[in-house]
């Protein structure tokens, strides 16, 4: 860990960061991938911006609660998909300290940007990505451009995609814009260190999480707890009897960014549920990856995660 | 005291010292070191903006390193020819190319981030079998174990076999990661002898390692580690070595590369340093369990009685002597008429394999059991009846009885508890949608006693005091002989007192192997007889006596205070020793273990639970029921994550491990772990005067894997052949066209 300030008034200019939980921020100080001169500490601003309210129609949460709090609220259990995502998010620990605007911005677990000895063009643009054709088997067979290939690891934001969830941002002269949680992370692209349309000094305040729909949140995973998914499913029909008359789907684990999958929602619109076409959207969802020897495993696993969170929303929505 | 750790309120108070939390009146430089990221070239290193910064005391690399000699031990994980800091050659990804002394911890990181290392023209690396077919080679020898073996013409015989079965199983090289990342502190002394800190399994062993590289006294070399553990004598040794407790080793603190590397850094420095490792150093510095694919045939007849087993394994081997022992034991398992063993082993650009629980056995049984496995269905038999049926009375490989024997009572004990006999049948559904599956295997794993020299002295004041350098991981090892030593000298275990932390005490056998319990107390047991010699003498009482309740006490009854007698006699020491039994007893020696799993297999994302794992093990006799069975659950549970999720994965171009963390490279958690049941059968008293003990904790790894992996196929109809079960190898094992639809149609 290289050496740096922390401050708690002020907003942070190019090279610093906030921090708020610091679950991620402080483990990639220490592995030496981020290193930011300073960082401004959203300790005094956890009262304002920690918190649930709710309308008829949506969720709104402070940005600074924490996954603990959220997962424990009555509200939050009426998400399922929310609920789900929250409580099989890293360990209870770490939920106790993370926020939610901070699990949206969860940094990638790719290997390669995680270990400072090996290039990254994440870490340090243009230093090259190893990861394209080297031990690829948990990265992202969606999304990936000839730069990168790191998956987005979180489970949160995947089920916020799948809501139509929005963001609070406020902007370091105090303007406030609200975008689609979809509209918050980018493809890597030709510049994979920019991860977000977050702009130097932005803040994420609240998460707005609208309400309805049969939902379900499938994780696919390598062991029952403390592990990210290998493939995730976030899925909200809306049913009329049993007729799906909407569906909205997102892919984790599989993709550079929380992964809208829309040609599997058109599969399923005006259908009914069965394996089949469970099945079936799950194999629309996956039809633009681009897996390599080692991970084509986790395109079946993608299909799989998807029928089952299908036919697990149905199940939740009796 | 029954039950509970000697060391255990220490440890739960954080009272317990570990290396890195011993304090000096001269506190330590810190050093860390500086790891190749690729695996081969020749590597440069810019150390003036390191040295630049104020805290940094000076950077070692291959152009200022000590020269050191090579050092070959027993344990053959040792470096060997392959000395650090020797070269500018880089040979695997993760060796150590530099170290950097700094004032404090942080001052040590700051210089670690200031080196610049170039790696230049690095070639192509071979770090997996797939890509080394050319290196492989034939071998009569595969680390401790034969690499190449007959007993008749086994090929013959399989073609003979009226049902036969090939098992071409994979096992990804996974690493031991206990807790503890580690810490070594290294003094010079001044009449040039080297004083180590460190977390060791077998502290006379590493000694050596240090004084052959240093070129130390010849007590500190191979002369002098022979001497003390054939004759126990102790020489002028230089390298004095001390262990407090080890935070877990499972096979990984032997030979390591830090107990060099702090010597070379304390040496160039000037004082004493200490040597931290980070987790990821430790995947690199330390060893691994290695590749290993494995063609294995049987044939049988048509009641499933093995005629021959043909075994073929391909074995990786890193930059060290070691290789994963896979032919011992499959052999010694179950009746069989023919068998050959061909081993072939590649030299891979990795670092140096070692022991990691049950070494060589817990592969090897993997696919042994998937072909029993394999016939049952064939021949129509239950699984738990073809291993009844190849039940061997004695080792089938020599012909040798058995010094004790419970596998059929494990088998009967463990199914009964189980309830194998009344399961239902797999593949049915249930309540919850998933689909059930059972399998079972069987366990074993030899056992040999190693040399060990243990000097006990009886005082006058009523304490036993034993000089042996033995480990303490967390095993129990401590209170286990602190109850045997109770036992034989009929004193209360607060009265024994154990010199174990330095070299200076007697040479004791490792921590290794599950070895380390009977083969010290074989030699506290000769020491304790001589001393009852003497007592007896004192008391004019047969040589008979036993010692029991402070009293020597004769056959007829006629006793004496053990008090009164030391009274007259003084303090009384006594020495004991035990030999080496490997392979030249009369008898073979093995624990035997039958596990049986219950698993949930989710029909749509081939999700899998285990549910239930009980094992039933015949581990000799037990003198610690609780600090046993808590092996025994400990090692089944890593079995569990040896066949579910322990997997260290290689990058193929630059060759380096790419989940070097302990957030990546997953063991279970509390959340994976089932219901686990251990029993004890077999003669748990042991005989009158006996010590009887066996290993116990390697045996439970065993068969856990195949008894996961039989329990998926009893569930999917899919049979695996790779560890780990991961999501890719149960997709590929398992189409959704036979079992998901089918299945899951409710």
């Amino acid at each position: 860990m290289s050496a740096f300030d922390i401050t708690e008034g002020g907003t942070p200019v190019d090279g610093a960061a906030w921090i708020a939980g610091g679950t991620t921020m402080v483990d990639l100080m220490k592995l030496g991938a981020t290193a930011p001169s300073r960082l401004f500490d959203l300790g005094a601003q956890r009262d304002a911006l920690s918190g649930i309210s709710e309308t008829s129609d949506t969720i709104t949460l402070g940005a600074l609660t924490t996954m603990a709090d959220a997962a424990k609220h009555p509200a939050i259990r009426g998400l399922t998909a929310v609920h789900t995502a929250l409580v099989q998010a890293a360990s209870p620990q770490i939920r106790e300290m993370a926020t939610l605007g901070g699990n949206l911005l969860q940094r990638t677990r790719c290997s390669y940007f995680r270990d400072t000895r090996q290039p990254c063009n994440k870490r340090v643009p243009g230093s090259g990505c190893p990861a394209i054709g080297g031990e690829d088997g948990h990265h992202a067979v969606l999304g990936g451009s000839a730069q990168c290939i790191a998956t987005y690891p979180g489970d949160f934001a995947v089920v916020c995609v799948a809501l139509g969830a929005e963001i609070t941002i406020r902007a370091s002269d105090g303007s406030e814009r609200k975008i689609p949680v979809q509209d918050l992370h980018r493809r890597p692209g030709a510049t994979p260190h920019t991860e977000t349309a977050l702009q130097t000094g932005d803040l994420i305040t609240a998460i707005h999480l609208p309400k309805g729909g049969a939902q379900s949140y499938i994780k696919i995973r390598d062991r029952a707890s403390y592990a990210f998914a290998t493939a995730s499913a976030a899925v909200v029909l809306h049913m009329d009897g049993a007729m799906v008359t909407s569906a909205r789907i997102a892919l984790g684990g599989l993709a550079t960014v929380p992964w809208r999958a829309a040609t599997a929602e058109h599969v399923l619109k005006g259908s009914m549920i069965d394996q089949k076409t469970a099945f079936a959207a799950g194999e629309a969802a996956l039809q633009d990856a681009h897996p390599t020897l080692t991970n084509a495993h986790r395109v079946e696993l993608g299909i799989r995660a998807v029928a089952k969170a299908i036919l697990s929303a149905r199940g939740n929505s009796v | 005291m029954q039950g509970h750790r000697i060391e255990g309120a220490d440890k739960v108070r954080g009272l317990a010292k570990y290396t890195d939390d011993l304090r000096f009146a001269t506190p330590p430089l810190i050093a860390l070191t500086a790891t190749s990221p690729v695996a081969r070239g020749r590597v440069q290193i810019d150390t003036s903006a390191a040295l630049a910064l104020p805290g940094t005391r000076c950077v070692i690399d291959h152009t200022n390193a000590p020269r050191l000699k090579r050092a070959i031990l027993i344990s053959m994980c040792e470096p060997g020819t392959r000395m650090p800091l020797q070269s500018d050659q880089v040979e695997y990804a993760g060796q150590p190319v530099a170290i950097v002394v700094a004032d404090s911890l942080h001052a040590a990181r700051d210089a670690l981030a200031a080196l610049i290392v170039t790696i230049e023209n690095h070639d192509a690396p071979a770090v997996v079998l797939s890509d080394a077919e050319n290196r492989l080679k034939s071998v009569r020898r595969a680390g401790i174990g034969p690499g190449a073996m007959k007993k008749g013409d086994a090929d013959a015989a399989l073609a003979d076999a009226s049902v036969s079965a090939e098992v071409n199983a994979h096992a990804a090289p996974h690493h031991q990661n206990p807790m503890e990342p580690g810490a070594v502190v290294a003094r010079w002394d001044p009449d040039g002898g080297v004083t180590v800190h460190a977390a060791v399994q077998w502290h006379h062993l590493d000694a050596s390692m240090i004084g052959q590289a240093f070129g130390l006294s010849w007590a500190d070399g191979m002369t002098g580690l022979l001497g003390r553990a054939v004759l126990g004598t102790s020489g002028k040794s230089k390298v004095r070595l001390h262990n407090q407790l080890s935070g877990g080793a499972f096979g990984r603190n032997i030979s390591y590369l830090a107990l060099l590397l702090a010597p070379i850094a304390a040496k160039v420095a000037g004082g004493p340093v200490k040597l931290v490792q980070s987790r990821r150093d430790t995947f690199s510095l330390m060893s691994h369990r290695s590749e290993v694919k494995q063609r294995l045939r049987v044939g049988a007849d048509t009641d499933g009685k093995l005629k021959a087993i043909v075994l073929e394994p391909d074995i990786a081997r890193g930059n060290a002597a070691f290789v994963e022992p896979i032919g011992e034991m499959p052999m010694q398992l179950y009746a069989h008429d023919t068998h050959r063993l061909t081993t072939r082993v590649a030299k891979l650009d990795l670092p140096g394999a070692g022991w990691m629980r049950g070494p060589g056995v817990a592969h090897a049984i993997f696919a042994l059991e998937q072909a029993m496995d394999d016939l049952a269905r064939q021949v129509g038999k239950d699984p738990l009846d073809i291993r009844l049926a190849n039940y061997s009375e004695k080792n089938p490989a020599n012909g040798k009885s058995w010094e004790a024997k419970a596998l059929l009572e494990a088998y009967e004990v463990g199914a009964a508890k189980f309830g194998w006999r009344d399961r239902p049948k797999g593949g049915s559904v249930r309540p919850d949608g998933r689909v059930s599956g059972f399998g079972m295997a069987s366990a074993i794993d030899l056992g040999r006693q190693f040399p060990a020299h243990a000097t006990v002295t009886m005082t006058k004041d009523g304490r036993v005091v034993v000089s042996l350098a033995v480990s303490e991981m967390g095993q129990g090892l401590l209170t286990g002989l602190t109850g045997v030593v109770a036992e034989m000298t009929g004193v209360s275990p607060d009265r024994v007192e154990f010199k174990r932390e330095a070299t200076k005490e007697g040479y004791a056998a490792g921590s290794i192997g599950s070895t380390g319990t009977y083969s010290n107390a074989a030699a506290v047991k000769t020491a304790v007889e001589k001393i009852i010699k003497k007592l007896a003498k004192a008391g004019g009482l047969p040589k008979s006596s036993k010692l029991q309740d402070g009293m020597l006490v004769a056959p007829n009854g006629e006793s004496a205070a053990i008090s009164d007698l030391l009274s007259r006699t003084g303090d009384l020491t006594a020495k004991g020793r035990a030999g080496l039994t490997f392979g030249a007893s009369k008898q073979a020696k093995a624990s035997f273990g039958a596990v049986f799993c219950e698993m949930a297999v989710d029909p749509i994302t081939l999700d899998v639970e285990v549910i239930r794992l009980v094992g039933a093990y015949d581990c000799g006799r037990v003198l610690q029921p609780k600090i046993a069975r808590a092996q025994l659950i400990g090692a089944m549970i890593m079995g569990m994550g040896q066949a579910l999720m322990e997997e260290t994965r290689l990058d193929r171009k630059r060759g380096h491990w790419t989940n070097a963390e302990i957030g990546e490279a997953l063991v279970p958690t509390q959340a994976d772990c089932p219901h686990v049941e251990a029993h004890f059968v077999g003669d748990t008293q042991g005989k009158p005067g006996a010590l009887d003990f066996k290993g116990i904790a390697e045996t439970a790894i065993v068969g856990v894997s195949p008894a996961i992996a039989s329990a998926f196929a009893d569930a999917t109809g899919g049979v695996v052949h790779h560890l780990p079960l991961n999501h890719a190898a149960r997709l590929a094992a398992v189409s959704r066209a036979q079992f998901s639809f089918k299945e899951a149609a409710e």
